[in-house]
C-alpha cells in the first residue's frame, strides 16, 4: 500500500517546508537545504519541482510572486502544522531511543 | 566518415536505467544523442567523453504538445540550475546530461511515472504510434487494454476506476 500523502514527511519534504518559513524562490531552495544541512541532504531539482507543486495543491505553501518562471513561495498555516507534527514525531522517536538505549552518545 | 547514425530504440518507454546506461555507453564511444523517435534514435559523432545521463518523466506532457508547457519549462530551469542540460524530449520523457560526475540526481525521491496513480501500472509502447497498449496491475489482477488513440490521463483514470474501483 502506498503511504498516505504527507501523513509523515520525508527528510526532503521537511527541509523544503523549513526553508519556506520565510518567502524564497523555489530554485534557491536547492542551495539553502545543502547549506543548512552541511551537504548531508541533497534534493534533486526534479524532486524539488514536484514537491513544490504538490505542496501548493495540498495548501501547505502558497505562491507569493512570480518573475517570469521564477516563483517565490511561503509556508501556510497548514504547512506549519504539518512541519510541527513531523517535528513532534521526530522528538517522540528520539525519546523512545533514549528510553530503550539510554541517553549516552550513540555508537 | 559518417557524422550521424541511427539506432533502433529497443527499450521500454519507462525503462529509465537502461536508457541512461545506453546513452552513457554511447557517449563514451563518441556518439551523442541528437534526436529521439518512437523507432529510431539519432546520434551525432563527437569526442568521446564521460557524461552522466538522467531520464525523467513529466506526466502532463505529450508528444502532441507543440512546445513544452510552462510547468515543464520551470522544471527544466531547476534542472539547469543544478547542472543538468536538456538533451532531448520524447513525449512525457526528458533526457538530461551532465559533465559533473557528482551532480545530484534529478530525482531523489521515488517517482511513480504512471499519471493515473494505479499501483505498478505501466505503459507498453508499440512501434506503431497509433496502437497504445497498457497493462494494469492491481493486487493479483492483470488487465491488458489497447487503445486506438493516445488516451488522456483522465480517460485512463476513469478506465482504472471502472475496472478496480476507487
Amino acid at each position: 500500500m502506498p503511504r498516505q500523502r504527507f501523513k509523515t514527511l520525508t527528510e526532503q519534504m521537511f527541509y523544503i517546508l523549513l526553508c519556506l518559513h520565510e518567502e524564497c524562490r523555489g530554485v534557491d531552495i536547492l542551495e539553502m537545504v545543502r547549506a543548512l544541512t552541511g551537504g548531508r541532504v541533497n534534493i534533486g531539482s526534479g524532486t524539488l519541482y514536484d514537491l513544490l507543486e504538490q505542496f501548493v495543491t495540498e495548501g501547505a505553501i502558497r505562491e507569493t510572486r512570480a518573475e517570469g518562471r521564477r516563483r517565490s513561495y511561503i509556508i501556510t498555516e497548514k504547512g506549519r502544522q504539518m512541519l510541527d507534527q513531523e517535528y513532534k514525531r521526530l522528538l517522540s522517536q528520539a525519546a523512545d531511543y533514549d528510553r530503550v538505549l539510554g541517553k549516552g552518545e550513540p555508537l | 566518415m559518417k557524422e550521424t547514425k541511427r539506432c533502433i530504440c529497443n527499450f521500454s518507454f519507462y525503462d529509465q536505467h537502461t536508457i541512461q546506461e545506453k546513452l552513457e555507453d554511447m557517449a563514451q564511444k563518441g556518439w551523442f544523442l541528437e534526436k529521439t523517435g518512437s523507432f529510431l534514435w539519432t546520434y551525432r559523432r563527437g569526442a568521446p567523453k564521460q557524461l552522466r545521463f538522467c531520464v525523467t518523466y513529466f506526466p502532463a506532457a505529450s508528444e502532441f504538445d507543440p512546445a513544452p508547457t510552462e510547468g515543464e519549462l520551470t522544471k527544466l530551469d531547476y534542472c539547469r540550475q543544478d547542472g543538468w542540460e536538456l538533451v532531448a524530449r520524447w513525449g512525457g520523457m526528458q533526457i538530461f546530461s551532465s559533465e559533473n560526475p557528482d551532480a545530484v540526481p534529478i530525482e531523489t525521491e521515488p517517482v511513480d511515472p504512471s499519471p493515473w496513480g494505479l499501483d505498478g501500472a505501466y505503459q507498453l509502447q508499440w512501434d506503431n504510434d497509433v496502437l497504445n497498449g497498457y497493462l494494469f496491475f492491481k493486487g493479483n489482477r492483470i488487465v491488458e487494454l489497447t487503445f486506438y488513440w493516445e488516451p488522456t490521463a483522465e480517460q485512463l483514470e476513469q478506465t482504472a476506476r471502472a475496472l478496480f474501483g476507487d
